[in-house]
C-alpha cells in the first residue's frame, strides 16, 4: 500500500471512532484527591472492557 | 505559544477501550498513565495546547489538524492529541473539548493511539525506502512534465509555421 493510501486509510479511520465517539456516552472522572480519581478511572476502564468482552 | 483551555473535569468516552483496542493498546495497562495525566488536568483547571514541538511537555496537548510536516488535515480540525508518558513520543491519547449543558468545558478521552497510526507516513523522512521510492515517484514526475513541455513547444512551433502559411 503506498504511503497517501496508507494516510487516507488511517485518517478515515479515526474520523469513523470520532464521529462514533460524539454520538455515544461519557462518563465523569470522580473524586478530589488523585486516589479517588484512579479507582474512578479504573472502574469505568474495567466496565469498558466487560463490555467489549461480552459484546 | 501557548494557550491555555479551561477545563471543570474529565470524562472517558464511551468507546475508549473498544477504539482503543482498535489500535492495539489494552487500556488497562495504561490506568496509572492516565490517571497520571487526568491528574495534571484537574489539578491545573486547565489543558495547556502547544503549537511548536520545543513546547511539548507531559501534560500538555497539540491540535492534531498538522501532521508534523506542516500539511494541514482538515478531518483532525477540533482534535488535539497528547503523550500519554513522560518522555515517550508514543502512545499517543486523543481528546476534544466538550461542553455540558450548563456550558462547563471538559475534556473528552477519545482513545488512545500513536503518531504512525494516526498520521499514516508521518515518519517516512526516516524510512530510506519510502523516500527513495517518494523521490523517484517525483522525479518521474518532473520528467514527464519536461517531456510534455518539450513536446507543447513543438506542438506550438507547428501551429506558429501554420499561421505563418495561412497568412502567407
Amino acid at each position: 500500500m503506498r504511503n497517501d493510501e496508507k494516510t487516507n486509510k488511517n485518517i478515515i479511520r479515526a474520523q469513523a471512532f470520532l464521529s462514533k465517539g460524539d454520538s455515544g456516552k461519557e462518563f465523569a472522572i470522580e473524586g478530589k484527591t488523585s486516589v479517588e480519581r484512579r479507582a474512578s478511572l479504573a472502574g469505568i476502564l474495567n466496565a469498558q472492557k466487560r463490555t467489549h468482552i461480552v459484546c | 505559544m501557548l494557550k491555555s483551555v479551561p477545563i471543570s473535569f474529565v470524562k472517558i468516552n464511551q468507546f475508549f477501550t473498544e477504539f482503543s483496542g482498535e489500535y492495539g493498546y489494552d487500556t488497562a495497562k495504561y490506568i496509572d498513565d492516565l490517571s497520571d495525566l487526568i491528574d495534571k488536568w484537574i489539578e491545573a483547571g486547565c489543558v495547556e495546547v502547544y503549537k511548536r514541538d520545543d513546547d511539548k511537555l507531559f501534560g500538555r496537548a497539540k491540535e492534531s489538524d498538522s501532521d508534523g510536516q506542516g500539511r494541514l488535515v482538515v478531518e483532525y480540525i477540533g482534535i488535539y492529541h497528547t503523550r500519554l508518558r513522560p518522555n515517550f513520543n508514543d502512545p499517543l491519547v486523543v481528546i476534544k473539548f466538550n461542553e455540558d449543558a450548563a456550558g462547563k468545558k471538559y475534556v473528552s478521552v477519545r482513545f488512545i493511539t500513536d503518531h504512525n497510526q494516526l498520521f499514516g507516513d508521518f515518519d517516512i523522512k526516516h524510512d530510506a525506502v519510502g523516500v527513495r521510492s517518494l523521490r523517484r515517484s517525483v522525479d518521474a514526475k518532473i520528467r514527464h512534465g519536461d517531456e510534455k513541455d518539450v513536446e507543447d513547444e513543438k506542438d506550438a512551433d507547428v501551429e506558429d509555421e501554420k499561421d505563418v502559411d495561412v497568412e502567407k
